[in-house]
C-alpha cells in the first residue's frame, strides 16, 4: 500500500510539474529558420525569418514554404538584445535549433563577427550552421521571395552548398570559422550571397526577378579585411588542400571546354628554405568532360585542366600573401613538417606567410 | 471438518449419513444403495464428476454379475479389491474424510455395510471443452491444439509430443477449499533436482482458498518482491510447454484452467514465437528484430515524442517539427495531456473489445477508428500526428502480447516524465526498469539471460537465428551463465 | 540453484569503466590546446595505474575476502566507514558536476534541485536492489554507449583534420603534467576493485587490466575525435564529448545533444548507484542505508550548487587523490603484506 501511495505520489508530481512550465504547451514556441543581421544607429537589426504555424494550411503536409513563413524585425545592441527583443513582439519562446543559415552583412559583420559567434555558439544553433556574408542589407536576403519553391533560407543552403561543393567557396561553418579565429594569425574566408534584382516583372509573372549566388568571399584576419574573387578562393582552397571536387571551364586555345574533376587528392609538405617557408602541393584526380568544343583533344583539355589547376594555386598564393593572414593552415602545416621553425613563430605566421613560396604539380587521369 | 480422522466404520447408514454432513447436505451428492449377493452397499458419487455410462458398464455391470454363496461384507470387499477390474484407478478407503476426498476428485466410492473400509474407484467423467484452438497464442505452422481444462487431457497432449519415458508428470494439490490438482511437468535429466525441489516446496506454500487461474499459484512460484515483470510465464500451447520443458524448465498444469505455469521464465522468451523454428533462420532472426523494436516502440515512442516536442525540438526532423507545430497550433490542449487522452482512450477500447462479446466486438473497432479518431482530427481536438503515433504504438503493443501489462505502464510513465523533464526522465525511468528486469530472477536464473549475464551460444541464437541443423550446443537454463550466481567465466 | 550475490570479472569492468567514462562525460574542458600532449598523459597514467592495481588484484588472486578485515579484524568497521565516507563525497560530485552539465545545456527542462532529488533516488533504488543488478544494467549500458558511440561516429558530419594533431613541443609538460595528475586523481576505481572485489566471482586481474585496456582505447578514441574535429572549438562548447555528439546530424535524428544526455543520464544513474551501494556495503541492510547515503550525497550536491562547492578545483583533486593513495593502494597493499607474513589464508 505504502509502495502504491508513493507511486501514485510521483504519478501526480509528474503530471502537476508538466503543467508548470509554459514550454509545455509546443505552440508557444517560435522556429527560426534563418538569421539576417545588419547594422543600425547605436546596434544591430537581426531579421528572423520564421515559421508561422497559423498560416499553414489545414490538412496534408507542412514544410517551409513561401506560404508559411514569415520575417520579423528585432533591435538590439547586442543580438541577446535582439533576440529578447522578438520575444517581447511575439511572446513566445525562439528556437533557434533549426537555423539553416546566418547571413551578416559585411558592414556588421567585418568588426563584430568575433562576438556573433560567441553568440551564436551558446544558443541552440547547430554549429554546424553555414554563415555568410552579403552585399547590402542582410535583411532583404533573408526576407527575399524567391519563387524556386521552398522558403529562403533552406533555398539559400542549398546555393552554398553546392558552391562550396564546387571549390567556389570556403566551408564556413560555425566551428570551422570559430577555429580558423581562434588560432593566432590564421583567419577564414566567408562566402558573400549576392543579390540581385534584374528586370523588374508584373506582380503576377512566373518569372522571377531575383537573382542569388555567391561570386565572392570575404577573408577575415585578425588584421585587415580583403574581398577574393572566386578564382582566388578556388586557388586557397587547392593550398588548403581542403577541395575534393571541382568544376572549371578550361580554355584550350581560343575555345572553352567544362571539366569536372572528382575524388581530388591533395598532398602538401613544407620545407624551410633559408628564413621563409616553401610549400610543394601534388594534386591528384580524376577528370570528366562535361563539354568539348570540337577540334579539341582531351590530351588538350587534360593539360589546359591540369595548367588551370597550377595558376589557380599562383592566384590563391597572392591572394595569400596580399592578405598576409594564414587562410591555409600554414602554422599548423609547418608545426608537423618544420616544428622548430614553427614554434619560432610564437603562434604569429603573417612573416612567413609574407614569404611564402609555393611549388604546385597537377596529374590528373581521365574519369 | 467434523468428521476428519474419522473412520468409515461398519454402519452403512452412519457412513452415509457421515459423508453426507461432511459436504453439509450438498444436493450434488448421490447415493446409491444396492445388494450385491444379498449384502447391502452404497455407491457415493458426486453429480457431474463421473460419467454416468462409463460407471455403469465398468463397475455396476461386474458388481451385479457378482453372485456367491453366503456371501459376507469381506468378500464383496475382496471382490472389489482384488479380483474386479473396474478402474486405472482404485484406492481403500478407510475414513470419512478420505471418501469426501475421493469423491471430490470424480471418484465412485463404494461402502459395504458390516465392512469397515470401502473402496473408490476413478470415473472421472466431468463436462468439459473440447480441445480447442490456442487463441490467445495463435501462430501460422504450429499447432492448432490448446490446452485443456481437464488437466488429464492436457497431460495426454503433452505426452503425445514427448513420448519418453523421460517425461515426468507430479500431480499435486493445492487451494485450502478447491483442493485443486495441479500437475508438475517436467524432463528428468533436463531440470535441475533444486528447481524440481524448489517448485514443489512453493506449491505447497500456496495458501489461497481457491487456485482458479494461474494467477493463483505465479506469485508462489516467482517471489520477487517489487519486481515489475515476472520470473513466470504461461502458455496455453502444448507445443510451447514441451519445448520450454526440454530447456530444462518445469511447467505447472492446473485442473480447471487451460494455461501453463512455466518457470524460470527469461525476459527474451517474450520475443520466441513457435514459428521461428518453422522459418528459414534469417526470417526467423529479422521478424525477432521487429519485435524487439516493437517493444522499444510501443512502450517509448509516445514518451519519446512528447518529450522531444516539448524539451528537446532541436532532435526533430524539420519537416516532422514543422507539421507538429502548424497541428498543434489548432488543438486546444497541451501536447502531454492530448498523449494522455489518447493512450486512455486507446486502452478503453481495447478493454470494450476484449470484454464485449465477439459478435458485436467489431462494433468497437468502428467506434474507436472511425467515430472517435477520424472525428477527434476533425473537430481539431487532437493532432493528427499525434494520433499517428498512437496508432504506430497500439499496432506494435499486439506484437508482444505476453509483455502487454509492463508495455502499458510504461507507455504512460514514459510520458508522464518525458512531458514533465524531458529526456532526462526518460532516462532515469530507464535506469530504474533496467535494474529492476536484471535483479529479477526465479529459481536463481537471471531474467535477463542470456544476454546479461551474458551466455554467448544462446545469445547468438537470439539475434542470428540459427539454423537447427548447426545447433549442437543448445543449453538449458541451468547451464546459463549466471544460473545460481555469476561466473567467473566468459560472461560479462 | 542457490544465488549469490557475485558478479562476474567482465561485469566488474564494465562497472568500473562507466564510472570513469562518466566522469569523462562530465569532464569540462579548460584552455585546450592540443591533444596530442593529453593522449600521452592518459597513455602514462593508465601505465601507472596498472602498476598500482598490483596490490589490489594481488590480494584478491593470492588471498581473497575483505582487505580491512585482514587488517583490523574486528575493528575494520572503522576503514570501511572510511570507504563509505570517501564514496559518499565521489557520489555527490558525480551528481553535482552532472547536474551542472543539466543546467548548462538543457536548463529549460529541468531544474537542478529536482535534477540532484531525481537522481539520488533513482541510484539509491539501484544500490538498494544490489550489486548483481548493477553488474548486470552495466554490461547494457555499455552496448548502449557503445552503439550510441558509433552511430554518431557515423553520422558525424565534422571533417577530419590530421594536422590538429600536433607533435609534442616543450611547451606542452604543463599541460602533460595537469592531464597526467587529472587522471591520477580520477583513478577512484581502484578503491572501488578494494571493495567490489569482495563480490567478485574470480579474475580480480581480468577485472582490473581489462578495464584497463578498455579505458585507455576508449578515452585515447575520444580525444584523437576531439581533437582532430573540434579543435579549439572544445574552449568555448565546455563539454567536449557531448559537442561531439553535437556535431552528428542524420535526416532522422537531427541532432543528437538530447539523445547523449539519455544515456548519459542511464549511466550517471548506474555509477552513482555502484557508488552508493558501496558507500551502504559496510552495513547490513543496503535497503535502508543507500537512500541515507544518497540523502549525503545529495547535501554535497547541493552544496555545490547553491554554495559553490566545487567538485573540480584542486581540494577536490587533491581529496581524490589521497583516496585512492590510501583506500585503492595502501589498504591492499598492507593486507597483503600481512597475510604473507601470517602465513596466508589460501583461498
Amino acid at each position: 500500500m505504502k509502495k502504491f501511495a508513493l507511486f501514485a505520489a510521483l504519478t501526480v508530481l509528474c503530471a502537476l510539474f508538466s503543467g508548470c512550465e509554459p514550454i509545455g504547451e509546443v505552440q508557444r514556441r517560435i522556429v527560426v529558420h534563418a538569421i539576417g543581421i545588419d547594422p543600425a544607429e547605436g546596434g544591430f537589426e537581426v531579421s528572423y525569418e520564421i515559421f508561422s504555424g497559423s498560416e499553414a494550411p489545414g490538412g496534408g503536409p507542412v514544410d517551409a514554404s513561401e506560404s508559411t513563413v514569415v520575417t520579423l524585425l528585432a533591435l538590439g545592441r547586442t543580438l541577446f538584445e535582439a533576440e529578447e527583443s522578438l520575444r517581447l513582439q511575439t511572446g513566445k519562446e525562439i528556437f533557434l535549433g533549426d537555423v539553416e543559415l546566418i547571413v551578416i552583412s559585411e558592414e556588421a559583420g567585418t568588426e563584430n563577427i568575433a562576438d556573433f559567434l560567441r553568440y551564436f555558439r551558446k544558443s541552440d544553433v547547430y554549429l554546424g550552421t553555414n554563415v555568410v556574408f552579403c552585399r547590402g542589407r542582410a535583411k532583404e536576403i533573408v526576407g527575399a521571395k524567391l519563387k524556386q519553391g521552398s522558403a529562403t533560407a533552406i533555398l539559400l543552403r542549398g546555393v552554398i552548398e553546392r558552391a562550396i561543393e564546387g571549390g567556389r567557396a570556403c566551408s564556413s561553418r560555425i566551428i570551422e570559422i570559430s577555429n580558423a579565429l581562434s588560432e593566432e594569425g590564421e583567419a577564414a574566408a566567408v562566402p558573400i550571397l549576392t543579390l540581385e534584382r534584374g528586370e523588374e516583372t508584373s506582380e503576377d509573372s512566373t518569372v522571377s526577378d531575383l537573382n542569388v549566388g555567391v561570386f565572392e568571399s570575404l577573408l577575415i584576419p585578425s588584421g585587415e579585411l580583403s574581398e577574393i574573387s572566386e578564382t582566388e578562393t578556388m586557388g586557397i582552397r587547392l593550398l588548403r588542400g581542403d577541395a575534393r571536387k571541382m568544376s572549371l571551364e578550361v580554355a584550350v586555345g581560343e575555345k572553352i571546354a567544362s571539366v569536372r574533376l572528382e575524388g581530388i587528392k591533395i598532398s602538401r609538405r613544407a620545407e624551410i628554405f633559408g628564413d621563409s617557408p616553401h610549400i610543394f602541393i601534388e594534386i591528384e584526380g580524376s577528370y570528366e568532360t562535361e563539354f568539348s568544343p570540337g577540334g579539341v583533344s582531351e590530351e588538350e583539355i587534360q593539360a589546359a585542366a591540369e595548367k588551370q589547376l597550377l595558376e589557380l594555386c599562383e592566384r590563391g598564393l597572392s591572394a595569400l600573401k596580399e592578405s598576409g593572414a594564414d587562410f591555409i593552415g600554414l602554422g599548423k602545416l609547418l608545426y608537423r613538417c618544420a616544428p622548430e621553425y614553427a614554434a619560432a613563430q610564437n603562434g604569429d605566421f603573417s612573416a612567413a606567410i609574407a614569404g611564402l613560396s609555393a611549388e604546385a604539380y597537377a596529374r590528373l587521369r581521365k574519369y | 471438518m467434523a468428521y476428519e480422522g474419522r473412520p468409515l466404520g461398519i454402519s452403512l447408514e452412519g457412513a452415509i449419513a457421515a459423508i453426507k454432513a461432511e459436504f453439509g447436505g450438498s444436493s450434488d451428492l448421490n447415493v446409491v444403495r444396492t445388494e450385491v449377493s444379498g449384502v447391502k452397499c452404497a455407491i457415493l458419487t458426486l453429480e457431474g464428476m463421473v460419467k454416468t455410462s462409463d460407471l455403469a458398464k465398468s463397475l455396476f455391470e461386474p458388481l451385479m454379475g457378482f453372485k456367491a454363496k453366503n456371501a459376507a461384507p469381506a468378500d464383496v470387499f475382496k471382490f472389489l479389491s482384488e479380483y474386479g477390474l473396474f478402474s486405472t484407478e482404485s484406492a481403500v478407503i478407510n475414513l470419512v474424510s478420505e471418501a469426501a476426498e475421493r469423491l471430490c476428485s470424480g471418484f465412485a466410492v463404494v461402502i459395504i455395510r458390516g465392512f469397515p473400509r470401502g473402496m473408490a474407484f476413478g470415473a472421472q467423467g466431468f463436462a468439459s471443452r473440447a480441445v480447442s484452438e490456442p487463441d490467445s497464442e495463435p501462430n501460422v505452422k504450429g499447432t492448432r491444439e490448446a490446452l485443456s481444462d481437464n488437466i488429464r487431457t492436457s497431460m495426454a497432449l503433452i505426452r503425445r509430443r514427448i513420448k519418453s519415458p523421460k517425461l515426468r508428470f507430479e500431480l499435486l494439490k493445492a487451494g485450502k477449499l478447491s483442493n485443486t490438482e495441479l500437475c508438475m511437468v517436467y524432463i528428468d535429466g533436463k531440470t535441475p533436482n533444486a528447481l524440481r525441489e524448489q517448485t514443489k516446496k512453493a506449491i505447497e506454500s500456496i495458501k489461497s482458498d481457491l487456485i482458479l487461474t494461474s494467477g493463483n499459484i505465479i506469485p508462489y512460484l516467482g517471489k520477487n518482491g517489487g519486481s515489475f515483470f515476472s520470473g513466470v510465464s504461461t502458455t496455453e500451447r502444448p507445443d510451447v510447454l514441451c519445448a520450454k520443458i526440454n530447456g530444462g524448465r518445469i511447467a505447472v498444469l492446473i485442473d480447471g484452467v487451460p494455461f501453463a505455469a512455466i518457470c524460470p521464465a527469461l525476459f527474451i522468451e517474450n520475443f520466441r514465437t513457435v514459428d521461428d523454428s518453422a522459418d528459414k533462420p534469417y526470417y526467423a532472426a529479422y521478424q525477432r528484430w521487429i519485435r524487439f523494436f516493437a517493444f522499444f516502440v510501443s512502450s517509448m515512442l509516445p514518451g519519446f515524442y512528447v518529450a522531444a516536442a516539448v524539451h528537446h525540438p532541436e532532435v526533430l526532423s524539420r519537416s516532422l517539427l514543422l507539421n507538429l507545430l502548424a497541428s498543434e497550433e489548432r488543438t486546444p490542449y497541451p501536447l502531454i495531456a492530448e498523449m494522455i487522452i489518447v493512450i486512455v482512450m486507446f486502452e478503453i477500447l481495447r478493454e470494450a473489445g476484449i470484454r464485449l462479446p465477439r459478435s458485436i466486438g467489431g462494433a468497437v473497432s468502428i467506434v474507436g477508428g472511425l467515430v472517435i479518431g477520424d472525428a477527434a482530427v476533425t473537430s481539431g481536438l487532437i493532432s493528427a500526428p499525434l494520433l499517428i503515433i498512437i496508432g504506430i504504438t497500439a499496432t506494435s503493443a499486439f506484437v508482444i502480447p505476453s509483455l502487454n501489462p509492463q508495455m502499458t505502464v510504461l507507455r504512460i510513465l514514459n510520458v508522464l516524465l518525458g512531458g514533465a523533464i524531458g529526456f532526462f526522465g526518460i532516462a532515469l525511468l530507464s535506469a530504474v526498469t533496467l535494474i529492476n528486469a536484471c535483479v529479477t530472477d526465479s529459481f536463481a536464473v537471471p531474467y535477463t539471460a542470456p544476454l546479461t549475464p551474458f551466455t554467448p551460444s544462446e545469445a547468438k541464437n537470439i539475434f542470428i537465428k540459427t539454423s537447427a541443423l548447426s545447433r549442437r550446443d543448445f543449453k538449458t537454463v541451468e547451464q546459463l551463465n549466471g544460473a545460481g550466481g555469476e561466473s567467473g567465466g566468459e560472461d560479462a | 540453484m542457490p544465488k549469490t550475490e557475485k558478479i562476474s570479472a567482465g561485469q566488474l569492468m564494465l562497472l568500473l569503466f562507466l564510472s570513469r567514462i562518466m566522469h569523462t562525460m562530465i569532464f569540462r574542458a579548460r584552455g585546450f590546446s592540443s591533444g596530442t600532449p593529453l593522449m600521452l598523459g592518459l597513455f602514462c597514467a593508465t601505465a601507472l595505474e596498472a602498476v598500482a592495481a598490483i596490490p589490489a588484484v594481488l590480494y584478491y588472486s593470492k588471498f581473497g575476502g575483505d582487505p580491512s578485515a585482514e587488517l583490523f579484524k574486528s575493528r575494520a568497521i572503522w576503514l570501511r566507514l572510511l570507504y563509505s565516507a570517501y564514496f559518499a563525497v565521489i557520489a555527490g560530485g558525480t551528481v553535482a558536476l552532472f547536474t551542472r552539465f543539466l543546467s548548462s545545456e538543457f536548463s529549460k527542462t529541468v531544474s537542478p534541485a529536482i535534477a540532484i532529488i531525481l537522481l539520488c533516488a533513482a541510484a539509491a533504488y539501484c544500490a538498494s536492489r544490489g550489486i548483481e543488478g548493477l553488474g548486470r544494467a552495466g554490461t547494457v549500458v555499455f552496448w548502449l554507449f557503445a552503439a550510441l558511440f558509433v552511430f554518431m561516429a557515423l553520422v558525424n558530419k565534422g571533417g577530419f583534420d590530421w594536422l590538429n594533431l600536433r607533435p609534442l613541443t616543450a611547451g606542452d609538460g604543463e599541460k602533460f603534467a595537469e592531464y597526467f595528475f587529472e587522471n591520477l586523481s580520477s583513478a577512484w576505481w581502484l578503491p572501488m576493485l578494494c571493495v567490489l572485489g569482495e563480490s567478485l566471482n574470480g579474475g580480480a586481474a581480468k577485472a582490473a587490466y581489462g578495464y584497463l585496456a578498455l579505458k585507455l582505447a576508449v578515452i585515447e578514441a575520444l580525444l584523437l575525435l576531439v581533437t582532430v574535429i573540434l579543435w579549439k572549438y572544445v574552449n568555448v562548447i565546455g563539454y567536449p564529448i557531448f559537442a561531439l555528439g553535437a556535431y552528428a546530424k542524420s535526416d532522422f535524428i537531427q541532432r543528437f545533444d538530447a539523445i547523449n544526455m539519455l544515456v548519459w543520464a542511464i549511466n550517471c544513474v548506474l555509477a552513482v548507484g555502484a557508488y552508493l551501494h558501496i558507500c551502504a556495503k559496510p552495513f547490513k541492510s543496503p535497503k535502508i542505508f543507500s537512500p541515507i547515503f544518497a540523502a549525503i550525497s545529495a547535501i554535497f550536491a547541493f552544496a555545490a550548487y547553491f554554495f559553490g562547492l566545487e567538485f573540480d578545483s584542486a581540494w577536490f583533486l587533491a581529496f581524490k587523490s589521497i583516496g585512492v593513495a590510501a583506500l585503492g593502494i595502501a589498504v591492499p597493499g598492507a593486507a597483503c603484506i600481512k597475510a604473507y607474513v601470517s602465513g596466508g589464508r589460501k583461498k
